[in-house]
């Protein structure tokens, strides 16, 4: 069955929160314009997010802090399908163990932080999310949003046969196309960038000492710019940060940019040539794809899923250690000064081995073919049907193969 | 949260878990079929009952109780499995080695009893 003849395929997308400047809410974002699009196309099917708060209000959101008044919800208990966002622990996730068994249920994993990283004051939220993980095994089919977040789930027993990696669209705001940038540059400071939360679990602390260190050597000039948004860092280690500044040295080379907007943040992915990302834990972590796109080489920590969202395509160093991301910074620096010094294209050192850049843009370009909306799209979909296969659930036609391609209006050829 | 549990548990007069989760289930019935505020159902079926005195619990306070401690013995049933699984796989990795190392003494045994005869 698929519902009530006449009536719309209906689904429940469940999260904790729907906000401004979240990741899984961003995904969330993407979801809901899909199942738009396709409404608009004459596809007889509903989304509504069901959520505790929200700063994104409007008629397919609906927000309510107890989860007694979510089920009360009209709608809430009739979806055909269920898509549970996971990432921190919260209680419409809950839900699940309620829901009509006709339903059919849907896991998506974005990675619970481990606990060895999180503050003191974290500890007790980290601990109910790693317990209610656990849920995932009541849905049908659970999408992993990056090949790490996949093998956390296998070190639970999940059974593969129930899980798919279908990566998160980068949003189109802070997304810019400049392939052949580092072709291109003139003499000058080479440009490193940093985005991320102020965080420890970020490597910001490992990070400033190694520039410290790169400053205090008399090597080619240099900028580290670091965007950071204020209320999703620690406080307590921006205080750090403010100190470390003012008794310190002078560092003209740093430049800390909180709360940028979307624009400025698109403009220092312009401006830079290296990304740095030392975190010691990504689920997914967009901004590599941000960067990359930007054209910017990137070197990261060997932590979470940089390895395998990079794909050999910068160059990782050891987690948590200054020395070693001074070093990947010097050498990205020595490289880009001398190719700039003498008018020739710049060799980057990457884990597939040292690329000249014309090539590594090429790779580049392939790699990010597999992070678009609509290899999204496309992943999500099949990730539907898995769960209605699974639930013992007819497919509704608009949603079957090539049909679906079709209506929701994706390019054969990035089908393809 | 199970101090929360025990406390709603008794408070409503019915052991832990099970028949718990089967009133919440009714409740979540009832609202399916009849749309109505399962609240409503708790307030008429405890003002029914003289001797339970005035109600203690609302819907909207049991619920995230019930559906957290659902979750939690869910979870737990699941790591003990889990565990069990784990135990039994060191266990044979342990009488492997065990039988491997078996089969040198013996192999040593009888290579040391052959060089003492010769």
């Amino acid at each position: 069955m698929t519902g009530t003849p006449g009536s719309p395929f209906r689904v429940a997308i469940c999260s904790g929160v729907y906000v401004d400047n979240d990741g899984i809410s961003g995904t969330i974002a993407c979801k809901l314009a899909l199942f738009e699009r396709l409404r608009r196309n004459g596809v007889p099917v509903e989304a509504t997010v069901y959520c505790h708060g929200t700063d994104r209000p409007g008629p397919r959101v609906t927000a309510r802090a107890n989860v007694a008044d979510l089920l009360l919800q009209p709608g809430f208990l009739s979806a055909d399908l269920y898509c549970f966002e996971f990432g921190v622990q919260n209680d419409v996730f809950d839900t699940i163990f309620i829901l009509p068994p006709e339903a059919a249920k849907l896991g998506i994993y974005h990675n619970v932080t481990p606990l060895e990283l999180v503050s003191d004051a974290q500890r007790p939220v980290v601990l109910r999310s790693l317990a209610q993980r656990y849920n995932l095994f009541e849905t049908h089919h659970v999408v992993c949003v990056s090949e790490f977040n996949r093998r956390n789930l296998l070190e639970i027993e999940f059974p593969p046969e129930r899980m798919s990696v279908v990566p998160a669209p980068t949003p189109a705001e802070h997304l810019i196309r400049l392939p052949n940038k580092l072709d291109r540059r003139k003499p000058g400071a080479v440009e490193f960038l940093f985005v991320g939360r102020f965080v420890r679990a970020k490597g910001v602390v490992e990070l400033l000492d190694a520039a410290d260190r790169i400053a205090a050597e008399s090597g080619p000039e240099f900028r580290l710019s670091m965007v950071f948004n204020r209320s999703f860092s620690d406080r307590l280690l921006l205080d750090w940060l403010d100190e470390r500044l003012r008794r310190g040295p002078a560092r003209p080379w740093l430049r800390v940019l909180p709360d940028a907007t979307d624009a400025e943040l698109t403009a220092q992915y312009a401006a830079a040539d290296c990304f740095v990302i030392p975190s010691h834990h990504e689920g997914f972590c967009t901004p590599v794809i941000e960067a990359l796109s930007a054209g910017c080489h990137v070197i990261a920590a060997e932590a979470g899923n940089l390895p395998f969202i990079l794909d050999g395509l910068g160059k990782l160093f050891p987690v948590r250690d200054s020395g070693a991301i001074a070093d990947a910074m010097r050498g990205v620096l020595r490289e880009l000064h001398d190719a700039r010094a003498a008018g020739r294209a710049p060799v980057l050192d990457t884990d597939r081995g040292r690329m000249p850049v014309e090539a590594w843009a090429k790779a580049v370009d392939v790699h990010l073919r597999g992070f678009t909306q609509e290899v999204f799209e496309i992943g999500f979909a099949a990730s539907l049907r898995a769960s209605l296969t699974a639930a013992g659930r007819e497919i509704p036609e608009w949603l079957r193969p090539g049909k679906f391609e079709a209506l929701a209006g994706i390019d054969p050829a990035a089908a393809a | 949260m199970k101090a929360t549990l025990r406390r709603i548990a008794a408070q409503i007069g019915r052991p832990m878990i099970g028949p718990v989760r089967s009133q919440l289930y009714a409740w979540i019935d009832y609202r399916i079929r009849t749309g109505g505020d399962p609240s409503d159902q708790l307030k008429r079926a405890w003002s029914r009952d003289v001797a339970a005195g005035p109600m203690p619990v609302s819907f909207a306070e049991v619920v995230p109780a019930l559906l957290n401690a659902i979750s939690c013995t869910n979870t737990a049933a699941r790591q003990s499995r889990r565990n069990e699984i784990e135990t039994q796989q060191r266990l044979t990795a342990l009488e492997e080695q065990v039988r491997t190392m078996q089969a040198t003494i013996e192999r040593l045994t009888a290579r040391n009893a052959g060089a003492g005869g010769a």
